[in-house]
């Protein structure tokens, strides 16, 4: 099932409706999983390969831990919107970051609608 | 919260004493006053400067969430003890990280409690959950209560917290970074590259070795470790070591900082 679902970025943030904030010329990595926290240190210890990470964390350091993690990119939800730090170092990084208005509660279960597991 | 606190380190006295055979003299910069929602209501400035003497502290820190309020009661009381008393505040950035704010004026103090205040969620506090919040003067009279809920997040980052710090002649110090609340690693993850601060604080259950072993980050900066005390007897529970030429050195906050990360560097000063 995980395979006939797979889904790029790109495909995840047109079904969501996500914002594409940052990162845009790299949206087609593949995602193969998510995780929501916005312990930055939480998700340096369990961020796996390729998953997409929802969190309201905008602060820069967000990059750098997408990156360590070889992360797909960044859900910023509930409306919360990163600097231009933060967005000037997603682009140097290739990290994609996209934001939304929805909660990441909402967030995670459109994602576990989409396939996304 | 008072019931929970851990006794002061017995093994303290004899510490300070080889500390003293060493010509050095202690600094305690993270204790609350009463006005912390989360401070004993006994934590008034003679209590607070008597307890700092006895433990043969040279220079305390006071600080309370988010507020200097009770900065000139502890000024104007500091003139009858042996203590050099620094005023601030412990601010909570945007990202939920704490950060101490210390001043050696009360008008620099008075600024950033400002700035702070316009950058705090228009919330109460809730005393039956959290404690009362008292303002004090210098004679530890009780002068009002402060209602705003100050256990929380400002939206300022933690990079614009150490800038208006420093702004204003202050010494910014991530605090205990270590702690799974509120502390800049487990939030942040890693220090910052664009964080200028001149030291960082542990907390008092995590010795500076330790850290720097934990956390290579730390290898070659100003370490400082406080006692974050709530209660009179916690305060020295943990301490740093300095010279007593720079406790009593008469520089502004930010200047007196920039000497202490020279201090306590490893190597005496090359690091961050």
């Amino acid at each position: 099932m995980t395979e006939a679902n797979t889904l790029t970025v790109a495909q995840v943030a047109e079904s969501l409706g996500l914002k594409v904030c940052a990162g845009g010329h790299k949206l087609d990595s593949e995602v193969v999983g998510a995780l929501v926290s916005d312990l930055l240190s939480y998700v340096m210890a369990n961020g796996k390969p390729g998953q997409l990470w929802v969190t309201i964390q905008t602060h820069s350091n967000i990059v750098a831990v997408a990156v360590l993690g070889g992360l797909a990119g960044i859900v910023i939800a509930s409306g919360f919107h990163p600097d231009e730090d933060t967005t000037g170092r997603a682009e140097e990084e290739d990290i994609p970051i996209l934001t939304c208005d929805a909660p990441a509660y909402e967030i995670a279960g459109m994602l576990y609608q989409l396939g996304v597991r | 919260m008072a019931e929970q606190a851990c006794p002061a380190d017995p093994t303290a006295d004899r510490k300070q004493d080889q500390v003293a055979k060493a010509g050095l003299v202690a600094v305690d910069l993270h204790i609350h006053s009463a006005l912390s929602p989360c401070g004993d209501g006994s934590m008034r400035p003679g209590e607070v400067l008597l307890s700092a003497e006895r433990r043969r502290i040279a220079v305390v820190g006071i600080v309370d969430h988010c507020t200097a309020g009770n900065a000139k009661a502890f000024l104007d009381a500091s003139a009858a003890f042996d203590v050099r008393v620094l005023v601030g505040l412990e601010v909570e950035s945007a990202e939920g990280v704490h950060i101490l704010a210390l001043f050696d004026s009360l008008d620099a103090a008075m600024d950033m409690d400002r700035l702070v205040a316009d950058h705090l969620p228009d919330l109460r506090n809730r005393p039956d959950v959290l404690g009362e919040q008292l303002l004090l003067d210098a004679w530890g009279h009780v002068i009002g209560t402060d209602d705003r809920l100050l256990v929380t997040a400002t939206d300022l980052t933690i990079e614009q917290i150490a800038r208006h710090t420093t702004d204003r002649r202050g010494l910014s110090i991530p605090a205990h970074v270590d702690r799974s609340l509120n502390g800049l690693f487990r939030v942040l993850g890693m220090v910052p590259p664009d964080l200028r601060v001149p030291a960082f604080e542990v907390s008092a259950s995590m010795a500076p070795d330790r850290a720097r072993a934990r956390w290579p980050q730390l290898a070659e900066v100003c370490l400082l470790t406080s006692s974050d005390a709530h209660v009179p007897e916690d305060i020295g529970r943990a301490m740093t070591f300095i010279s007593p030429d720079l406790a009593r050195a008469e520089l502004d906050a930010c200047d007196w900082g920039e000497e202490l990360k020279k201090e306590l560097c490893p190597g005496g000063g090359g690091g961050a």
